[in-house]
């Protein structure tokens, strides 16, 4: 079992959210291209979940196999649901 | 000090978690695929739909500042209130852990106001753009489909903060009863903790695809 200080477990995903939501602002005022920003908000958007999921939630000093049932089902479905839904709405007539 | 508390039940399971602990986690997957649901057809019909308001026009006004072009400030402030809720949370796991009724109650009470606080930024938008016209039929910024996905996903986000607001009272009453000192474990603190990041963890999702991209 891991054994980390309260820094790391509670301050410095913290400062890591703090950070990367700042930086998501900066972002959304300067930069205009959206086939730019998109991309861009979407990894920061999944790196804000691995700090709250991992650290937050604890997720990171549990088993492999507690981790890997509940990440697995998930990436499962949501991958299925992005690539059906997303390549079925870009040819829907508006 | 141990990052996670092992009960007797803990010990024995394949999972090494109690029972308790590894159904809320399997609840939460099943709220996670309802929102990922909400979160794709919103996308899809997003790509679907020839024209959409811009974030930066439709939210951009700010409590005691009317007729101010304050863009996305309001919600910056809201998602800064639920991160520090989500951060006194983990510190009253943490009391939780060392068996500290009266800092687990104290960090609870913190996260308890942190939540209401939201909830009433929540009230004041959503009462903003119900009176700027943006209702379920009609919408001055875009299409009608934009308001009712923002009503439909924020007003489900908001329920689940209301009930996980509820459920913290509810836990900090036994807290202070000492109910949890007489069974000589905090573990609901850790699963009540559970629910309320998992929250902040849709907030997060909500921020990126309502209000930035």
């Amino acid at each position: 079992m891991a054994q980390d200080s309260v820094f790391k477990k509670v301050w410095m995903p913290l400062i890591w959210l703090a950070v990367i939501t700042i930086l998501e602002f900066v972002i959304a005022f300067t930069v205009d291209a959206k086939n730019v920003k998109v991309p861009i908000f979407i990894l920061m958007t999944i790196a804000k979940a691995y700090f709250i999921i991992a650290f937050f939630m604890h997720m990171k000093y549990e088993v492999d196999l507690l981790r890997k049932s509940i990440l697995y089902p998930f990436l499962a479905f949501i991958g299925l649901l992005i690539i059906i839904l997303l390549y079925e709405g870009a040819k829907l007539p508006g | 000090m141990a990052s996670i508390q092992l009960t007797e039940d803990a010990k024995r399971s394949p999972l090494k978690a109690s029972w308790g602990k590894t159904m809320m986690w399997v609840f939460l997957l099943t709220d996670a695929f309802t929102f990922a649901s909400f979160l794709t057809a919103y996308g899809m019909l997003r790509i679907a739909s020839p024209t959409w308001a811009d974030p930066e026009k439709v939210f951009n006004s700010f409590p005691f500042f009317h007729g101010k072009d304050l863009p996305l400030v309001f919600v910056g402030l809201m998602t800064f209130i639920l991160i520090v809720s989500s951060v006194t949370m983990v510190l009253a796991v943490e009391e939780g852990f060392k068996k500290n009724r009266n800092g687990a109650a104290w960090y609870l009470f913190l996260t308890i106001i942190g939540g209401l606080t939201f909830l009433a930024c929540q009230a004041w938008e959503w009462t903003h753009l119900i009176m700027n016209g943006m209702t379920l039929s009609s919408n001055p910024y875009g299409p009608p489909l934009f308001g009712q996905f923002f009503f439909l996903i924020t007003g489900f986000h908001g329920g689940h903060v209301t009930s996980g607001v509820i459920i913290n009272i509810i836990v900090l009453i036994n807290i202070i009863f000492g109910t949890y000192d007489k069974k000589g474990s905090y573990e609901i603190v850790e699963k009540i903790g559970l629910y309320w990041h998992f929250v902040d963890l849709v907030w997060v999702f909500v921020f990126t695809f309502f209000y930035l991209v």
